[in-house]
């Protein structure tokens, strides 16, 4: 085979609750680790064992009214609908589908405001962790 | 995206008070500031889909007294960040040292100040 093409590092779309902020985000991974509590059902047990998604985000700290840090302290401890395409295309297709679920928002304060002095710097926040609540879904359907 | 972050930065100087000109102007008529693409012109910006536009602004005073210019480019640089530190949206990264530049034969005093701008495409 040829090599695969690769995911560009420059686009991003990450919508939760109907509005994408890719553009306030420095990163975002979406993935899975063996889940906390519950039991394993044989179901469960023949896809590799219970798993929970979640993201790690980092971005700008921003108080503008429109930004992603003001919707997560609006919202936070509520479950919204989350739409994550890591090729930024609008539109899902085989090639670049998108991943649909539900995410949990975070407490408040778990977005960090403030930081280190700096003359020409900004402040971020870095490597937050956003649970999903169930399976996450890949969607190809344009 | 280049020419609107020339042009907002031109404007937040000059509503500073500041004679500044976008483009190099054909003769120099200190005290002046003039806008000029920085070393990294362009780079990637620290979020998805943004860049960083960098300016030089180069301040140039009148010549006169070693004390009367080198008192004037310190107001004018004062005033300069300032006006930068006031906006939103622009960050001041450096100032140069003082220099004497050279235009159309003439030496002035100047010093430079990289100014850059996040923005989108």
């Amino acid at each position: 085979m040829t090599t695969s093409t690769r995911i560009k590092a420059n686009a991003l779309l990450l919508s939760i609750d109907g509005t994408d902020y890719w553009a306030d985000f420095s990163s975002v991974m979406m993935q899975s680790e063996e889940a906390a509590a519950d039991v394993n059902t044989f179901y469960d047990a023949s896809l590799g064992g219970r798993r929970d998604f979640y993201f790690t985000v980092s971005g700008v700290q921003s108080t503008e009214s429109t930004s992603f840090w003001r919707s997560m302290w609006a919202d936070a401890g509520s479950e919204v609908a989350f739409i994550y395409a890591p090729h930024g295309n609008a539109t899902a297709s085989s090639d670049q589908p998108h991943f649909t679920g539900t995410v949990r928002i975070p407490a408040k304060g778990s977005f960090m405001i403030g930081g280190e002095a700096s003359a020409d710097g900004t402040f971020a926040f870095d490597g937050v962790r956003m649970d999903i609540v169930g399976d996450v879904t890949l969607d190809t359907t344009p | 995206m280049i020419g609107e972050a020339r042009t907002a930065l031109a404007s937040i100087l000059t509503g500073a008070g500041l004679r500044v000109f976008a483009f190099t102007p054909e003769r120099a008529t200190p005290p002046m500031g003039i806008l000029v693409p920085s070393g990294d012109w362009v780079t990637s910006g620290e979020t998805f889909g943004s860049f960083r536009v960098g300016f030089d602004v180069t301040l140039i005073v009148a010549n006169a007294a070693n004390e009367t210019m080198i008192t004037a480019l310190d107001d004018l640089t004062d005033s300069t960040l300032e006006a930068i530190s006031d906006s939103t949206g622009f960050y001041a990264s450096s100032v140069g040292a003082p220099s004497m530049l050279d235009i159309s034969g003439a030496d002035y005093l100047s010093t430079t100040i990289t100014v850059y701008q996040n923005t989108q495409l």
